[in-house]
């Protein structure tokens, strides 16, 4: 049973970490290109 | 697309409830086997996301679209986690079951060589500066780096050592009990709509973290046309 636990918390913790730090990655590159734009027209 | 998000939860949600609950222990390896419904589909998208990063990989090579190049590095990136998982999954399910962790034989080997192609396509992109050379390099890389996904699967056949044979795609059909092919599949189901989702982030990432100058060009088109 250990190993079970062991490796669904090992996917589970490895894509969930993957799946967060592409969405802070995503916001923050928006916000950049955001900028950028709002200084472009200006 | 959120909808596509909230299907996918329900179908992890829904393959967690069948792998770990629903689908009876295997007789021989007892609840052990239950490392299946994570291992099998981890590999089975490392697969699928390799065979898209060389498909994208032609189609920037004969067009020179980014977008496609974009489609490519997501990919790329995806398929190095879930092939890294798949190692790991592996790993865990193999000490119980064979007495040791890792060993040398054909399917773990072709394995980590994949893994090393594919983080060497990564590592080819952050470190080549231009742009356009860089994509054109992962691209050869990305095609023929694939050459490695059909070794990886058909090593079991060729070279019978520690790792079993297919189960579910073998001649003669499946050779698992049903519950155990049901959650196998909706697992399989569920982590592909997973890297649908990934993919599409990292994609969508690419194309905003590339230089604001660079945006306008898609192609031999948009450039005979400025």
């Amino acid at each position: 049973m250990p190993y079970v636990v062991a490796a669904y918390a090992v996917v589970a913790l490895g894509l969930a970490l993957y799946a967060w730090r592409l969405r802070v990655r995503l916001r923050q590159a928006r916000e950049l290109r955001a900028l950028w734009e709002d200084d472009d027209v200006a | 697309m959120r909808w596509l998000g909230w299907v996918t939860v329900a179908a992890l949600g829904a393959g967690l409830y069948l792998g770990l609950a629903w689908a009876p222990p295997d007789a021989f390896q007892g609840v052990v086997q239950r490392i299946m419904y994570v291992h099998v589909p981890s590999a089975w998208v490392a697969f699928l996301a390799f065979a898209v990063v060389a498909a994208a990989s032609g189609l920037y090579l004969g067009t020179r679209q980014a977008r496609y190049d974009r489609v490519a590095h997501a990919s790329a990136e995806v398929g190095v986690v879930f092939t890294a998982l798949a190692i790991l999954g592996g790993m865990l399910w193999g000490k119980p079951v064979w007495g040791t962790w890792w060993q040398w034989e054909p399917r773990l080997t072709t394995t980590a060589i994949l893994l090393a192609i594919y983080g060497g396509y990564l590592l080819l992109r952050a470190l080549v500066e231009d742009r356009d050379r860089a994509a054109r390099s992962a691209a050869v890389v990305g095609i023929v780096g694939f050459l490695d996904v059909p070794l990886n699967y058909f090593s079991v056949v060729w070279w019978r050592t520690l790792h079993q044979p297919p189960s579910v795609l073998r001649p003669g059909g499946a050779s698992m009990d049903p519950s155990m092919l049901i959650a196998l599949l909706v697992n399989a189901a569920a982590f592909t709509l997973l890297y649908l989702v990934l993919v599409r982030w990292r994609a969508e990432l690419a194309r905003l973290e590339a230089p604001a100058w660079a945006a306008p060009v898609e192609g031999p088109a948009a450039e005979a046309g400025s």
